[in-house]
């Protein structure tokens, strides 16, 4: 049985260095909205070019495709803790806010009844998971996609406050720029 | 009683599993609601099986529209299905469900530590489940769940089906599991796949690509990944069981 991790094969991968500069293409869609918070949260510095189609990313020698694979490596590369919770129960709540997202929110489906939820359960909650987690980049980005194709029900206080909460988690130095690009 | 306590009842006589709670991280039994042709709810089992934790497994009949029903709704607001349960807890989706029992399980995690190898995996489970998932799905409802199956739609899942394969094929080649030389939730994602795959009439597209094969052969006869002395893929329900929309009762840990 492998005890600590010591029964693990250790393996050498591609890895960029500290001059390479994070660039990061998409279209102007939810999946893009959710990667750029998710880099600004984490305080990632990255070049955004939403002219693309397929979210991508290119970082010297490494690249990722897909929305998941590149909200994890932003979750990695960022400074300080990884806003993946520890605890299973949290770490459940995350990513049940993350597929309920995907699946329903970023097809226009559900829209009302999944928002009053969240707007309910925020009454309580600081944050989509009670600490700040990957669940809020990715729910955000997706709401924000909605404000912006004007699919955003109205009188959902606690989620316009807690968007401002998100929105001040990225850093000073970078929020206004990747804010621009989600508005 | 809910549909979980309906349909994956625990057996609480005495000297069961984690009902004494001796063992910390494995005290509660887990409870899980989903359908044995959906992927997702064999990811579900996989994972429980490789980290040790005993499940007991009930159906949700999707192709009934349950996900939709009030006592459904009760569990999983929105109708996200499989669905899973400990003790006063309760979550659903894939995600959520296979990282829970991943972080609360007794071996080592199965998401790699190394943001390259993190990424890779989770852009493995992306294609599996946008890519390969939609044909796969329409392969097990035409051969498996149908006698006689739409052979148009067949040959349109296949075709699908056989570029994402060779991708997978290809990576294989020089990796011992889908992200290098250890076993991550990513090879759970397409264990899954490859299994009701197997199970259909495009099995071919598996015994054709010999990299695929020898993984699968390989996940098969592997022992969990918490030392336990579980074979994860025996759990796995057979052809005759989807047709009957039989789940596997119980994962079982007999050397606790």
């Amino acid at each position: 049985m492998a005890l600590f991790g010591f029964g693990k094969k250790k393996e050498k991968t591609a890895s960029a260095s500290a001059s390479d500069k994070i660039s990061f293409s998409g279209a102007a869609d939810a999946i893009s909205a959710k990667c750029i918070l998710t880099a600004g949260v984490r305080g990632v510095e990255i070049d955004i070019d939403l002219s693309g189609d397929n979210a991508s990313l290119s970082h010297g020698p490494v690249s990722a495709k897909g929305e998941s694979a590149i909200v994890t490596y932003f979750d990695k590369k960022g400074t300080g803790q990884s806003l993946r919770p520890k605890k299973a129960r949290t770490l459940g709540e995350q990513n049940y806010w993350m597929d309920v997202t995907c699946q329903y929110l970023d097809k226009g489906e559900k829209v009302s009844e999944i928002l009053t939820s969240l707007n309910n359960a925020l009454a309580d909650k600081e944050f989509v998971a009670g600490q700040l987690s990957l669940a809020d980049p990715a729910v955000a980005g997706s709401i924000m996609a909605l404000k912006k194709a004007g699919n955003l029900p109205s009188g959902l206080s606690n989620i316009e406050a807690w968007l401002g909460r998100v929105e001040q988690k990225i850093p000073e130095n970078l929020r206004s720029n990747y804010m621009s690009q989600l508005g | 009683m809910d549909l979980f306590d309906q349909r994956a009842a625990i057996d609480e006589s005495e000297g069961q599993y984690g009902l004494s709670g001796e063992m910390k991280k494995t005290q509660y039994v887990l409870q899980m609601l989903g359908a044995p042709w959906c992927p997702d709810t064999l990811k579900c089992i996989l994972v429980a099986a490789e980290q040790g934790m005993e499940m007991t497994c009930g159906l949700l009949d999707v192709s009934e529209n349950e996900q939709n029903s009030s006592d459904f709704l009760a569990i999983s607001e929105f109708g996200v299905a499989p669905a899973l349960k400990e003790s006063d807890y309760t979550t659903a989706g894939v995600r959520a469900i296979t990282e829970f029992i991943n972080a609360r399980g007794l071996g080592n995690t199965l998401i790699p530590m190394n943001a390259v190898q993190a990424s890779d995996q989770d852009c493995w489970i992306e294609i599996a489940r946008t890519q390969a998932e939609p044909a796969i799905n329409t392969l097990v409802a035409e051969s498996v769940c149908s006698d006689n199956g739409d052979t148009a739609k067949i040959d349109e899942a296949k075709a699908a089906l056989a570029p994402v394969l060779d991708q997978v094929n290809d990576n294989l080649a020089n990796n011992d599991f889908m992200v290098g030389k250890n076993f991550t939730l990513a090879d759970i994602h397409w264990e899954a796949d490859m299994h009701l795959l197997s199970l259909t009439a495009a099995n071919d597209l598996i015994e054709s690509r010999s990299n695929i094969k020898n993984w699968v052969d390989k996940l098969k006869n592997k022992k969990s990944a918490c030392g336990q002395d579980v074979k994860a893929a025996s759990f796995l329900p057979s052809a005759s069981d989807i047709k009957a929309k039989k789940m596997p009762p119980i994962i079982k840990i007999e050397d606790f």
